[in-house]
């Protein structure tokens, strides 16, 4: 990552800034290509366009307006997530033809290739969900979403003109810049537990169902701590300099309060209110099928977690861009370029 | 990436493809082969196929041939209401959803309707097995099945304080409006194939000598006769259960002959409310009246206060189980207190007995709503007042009108019809009366109760009802819930 020269730098910094602009718009594009995905699980639309690629046998493009406008709503909402997908996938594509054109770092380059190859893939598992109508094909769809929303902000991030600069403070790397690392895989693994149980079969065990939410709820208290553990790390006197990380932090606290309520929400929403004997409030509380503040309430738990995981990623990228190992300490000293 | 994709293909495109089935009712096994004393592991199979044979899979479902045959049957269910509950989710070709059950309630009731969805453990109360045929909310007799209609009430308004969410909004939309009454009857398919087979365990193989087989498609070729017999008996089990099922259906001449329907086709007491009574009785008649309402409480006929205790709140050291947890528990002499003895039954399908508490009468919070298309009633300011007439721009305009306006406007009727017809499943009775019952409460206190109870909630009745999101939202809010 940081296999500048002196000669490159100028380059490099007024390069890319294109690549930069349409990775935000790809960026800006994804997220709210999660929430309808989202909203297509809260809503079990996986299957209300029965063929894929087409719709309902016509292209995908030239299905009529009015049909899914003024249709059922699972319908909309499917074919709005394929018409939304296929945007991304497009912005994807402007962004290699930017990056092969204005992007100086051969990395980077491959590095939105990958992105386009992603979300191509992405794009096939929710083909394939809908072509062998398998479940567990939407729940791994689900799953690798966010992270191709990561890697997409990973873009985003590498691509930004403050990673390019090269006044950064290094400081030593430890155990706190792989705790970034940690946190980060934390809430991989947090998401693809809450997909789990999004897409639990009806067929599954109430055992296996209730070890998953206790499960859901130890990791979520797990990456609660480690939160907090690399949030207060990252104040200390030894991280203080480290640029770029303070608004990241206030926002992925922000983000995981917001997250715990909107679980507890979720709970309520889909399986009632705890409790419920103990005041009239509560006892006569009665869940709502497809109620509005329903479907955001339990979408939006999906969709924040997303975020979290790109803050997650974000916040290690920037950690790791400006700490360095002993032996790279060692090693910059003595080719230090004498003037 | 593209190698790990096909990778992630070939290792998971299989997984949906084993073909599902109903579950068999394991823990009545249990309880067959600890009365008989002897291992029935090869009839419940037999069972099975049976079960299979007539009402068919989950994916595809059969309204049984013998009930095809006969048009006096054809009001139960039908098979396209079938075609359209069952299956995977998804929508057809011709745009028609299919798969209404596993998208609305598998994930609690189960795919059999057995209540042991993956999310029930997990549920208080327990989400409903439907396989004996009880159900505690409806018009008819204790005893007798549920109409449609009362089915499609529950489902449309849910049960407050339960998990048992209301599917009012599905109303809304012209492309969800039929989804209702097609739940309701797949409900009903689950509950009749559920009694089949409880009958079949229960009665039919009891009869059976050791050599009998009591169905196997494979003797249609070897032994005709046989096979012919095993039909027979088989159709016969299934003709008895449609039958307690007609009864409930449409019939409104036997509806209308129970307890609850009687009285409200007598009385104009359940149009109105507490507090339309305290303005309309005059004198101390309505102070009268509760008084008379709390020493029928208390006393020995109504006895309530035995259960509820003296304040309604319920008294906690009377506990009793719900029919569905006797049923595996105390009738095949388990103890349900007794963990040692239940835990084994887990993998069976059981979950962890809880036990039924006396409700809280103060909290206002009455759990099923009559269905007022059974009353044998035609004042229309009564039918007004309920949910079911909420009009549709009312109910499009506010989106919570429905559940809100059964909240408010049928704690009476959800009091009497408890008291009349008492809770089936549950262990609360319904009353003696004095028509058929010397020492029986007669009309007039049928009134002064149903007043007390109304009167226990009176001080909370300002406290709206939570619908929906706002709970929800409410908690995010807050951060309830934990």
């Amino acid at each position: 990552m940081s296999d500048y020269t002196a000669s490159n730098f100028s380059a490099a910094v007024s390069g890319g800034k294109w690549v930069h602009r349409w990775s935000w718009a790809v960026a800006l594009t994804i997220f709210p290509l999660i929430w309808v995905g989202g909203l297509v699980t809260t809503q079990d639309a996986g299957m209300a366009v029965p063929d894929w690629p087409g719709t309902y046998g016509y292209n995908m493009f030239a299905y009529p307006v009015s049909a899914w406008v003024y249709g059922p709503f699972d319908l909309m909402v499917e074919h709005g997530h394929r018409l939304l997908g296929s945007l991304a996938g497009f912005l994807v594509i402007c962004l290699c033809i930017a990056a092969w054109i204005d992007e100086p770092r051969r990395w980077v380059r491959w590095l939105c290739v990958g992105l386009l190859a992603a979300i191509v893939a992405q794009g096939l598992l929710g083909g394939a969900r809908v072509v062998f109508d398998a479940r567990t094909l939407a729940m791994i769809h689900g799953c690798t979403g966010p992270l191709v929303f990561a890697l997409a902000a990973a873009v985003v991030t590498v691509t930004s003109s403050w990673w390019k600069r090269d006044d950064k403070v290094l400081v030593s790397r430890g155990w706190f810049a792989w705790m970034t690392v940690g946190l980060f895989l934390a809430t991989v693994v947090q998401l693809a537990l809450g997909a789990q149980l999004r897409h639990i079969q009806p067929w599954a065990s109430p055992g296996f169902f209730t070890s998953l939410v206790h499960t859901h709820l130890t990791m979520a208290l797990l990456v609660l701590v480690m939160a907090i553990v690399v949030l207060a790390v990252s104040s200390t006197e030894q991280y203080r300099d480290l640029q770029g990380i303070r608004g990241l932090r206030l926002g992925i606290f922000g983000l995981l309060v917001v997250q715990i309520l909107l679980g507890c929400g979720t709970w309520i929403a889909n399986y009632a209110l705890p409790l419920a004997g103990s005041a009239p409030i509560l006892s006569r509380y009665t869940i709502e099928i497809q109620g509005y503040w329903e479907s955001w309430i339990v979408t939006g738990h999906q969709a924040t977690g997303s975020l979290i995981i790109v803050s997650a990623l974000v916040f290690a990228l920037r950690v790791w861009r400006q700490t360095k190992t002993t032996q790279q300490f060692d090693l910059s000293i003595s080719h230090r370029p004498t003037q | 990436m593209p190698c790990l994709f096909v990778l992630l293909l070939v290792v998971t495109s299989g997984c949906n493809q084993k073909p599902v089935d109903f579950v068999s009712n394991q823990l009545l096994s249990f309880r067959m082969e600890r009365e008989l004393r002897e291992d029935l592991g090869g009839r419940s199979i037999e069972v099975a196929n049976a079960l299979r044979f007539a009402f068919g899979t989950p994916d595809l479902p059969k309204w049984p041939d013998i009930l095809v045959e006969s048009s006096r049957y054809h009001s139960l269910t039908d098979q396209k209401s079938l075609a359209r509950a069952s299956g995977p989710v998804g929508r057809n070709f011709d745009l028609v959803e299919v798969g209404l059950f596993r998208k609305q309630c598998a994930q609690c009731h189960g795919i059999s309707g057995d209540g042991f969805g993956p999310t029930a453990a997990l549920l208080d109360p327990y989400p409903r097995d439907f396989r004996r045929g009880t159900f505690k909310f409806k018009n008819a007799f204790y005893g007798t099945r549920p109409s449609v209609e009362d089915l499609i009430q529950t489902i449309t308004f849910g049960v407050p304080g339960t998990s048992m969410p209301a599917m009012a909004n599905l109303k809304r939309s012209k492309h969800y409006a039929d989804d209702i009454p097609i739940l309701a009857r797949y409900v009903r398919f689950l509950a009749i194939r559920g009694e089949v087979e409880r009958e079949l365990m229960m009665d039919t193989i009891r009869d059976l000598d050791s050599e009998d087989v009591l169905f196997d498609t494979n003797l249609q070729e070897t032994s005709p006769e046989a096979f012919k017999n095993g039909l027979r008996r088989i159709n016969e089990v299934i003709i008895r259960v449609a039958d307690r099922w007609m009864l409930s259906d449409g019939l409104k001449e036997s509806q209308s002959q129970s307890p609850f329907n009687a009285f409200v086709a007598r009385h104009d007491f359940a149009k109105s409310d507490l507090n339309s009574d305290s303005k309309s009785m005059a004198g101390n008649l309505f102070q009268e009246s509760l008084e008379s309402g709390r020493a029928l409480f208390e006393g020995s006929i109504a006895a309530c206060a035995q259960c509820h205790g003296k304040d309604g709140t319920g008294d906690p050291k009377w506990k009793d189980y719900d029919e569905w947890t006797k049923d595996w528990t105390i009738r095949a002499g388990i103890n349900p207190m007794a963990r040692a003895e239940w835990k084994p039954l887990k993998q069976l399908g059981l979950l962890k007995p809880v036990a039924a508490f006396p409700r809280n009468l103060t909290l206002q919070a009455y759990r099923g709503i009559p269905t007022i298309d059974n009353l044998p009633i035609s004042d229309s300011s009564l039918h007004d007042s309920l949910p079911e007439k909420a009009s549709a721009e009312e109910t499009s305009s506010r989106e919570d009108a429905p559940v809100l306006k059964h909240a408010k406007s049928s704690s009476r009727l959800a009091i009497l019809r408890a008291v009349l017809n008492g809770i089936e499943g549950s262990p609360m009775p319904a009353a003696a009366l004095a028509a058929s019952t010397d020492g029986g409460l007669r009309d007039e206190q049928i009134m002064d109760l149903v007043r007390f109870v109304e009167s226990l909630s009176n001080s909370t009745n300002s406290a709206p009802a939570l619908t929906g999101g706002k709970a929800a939202g409410l908690a995010v809010l807050m951060g309830a819930g934990q």
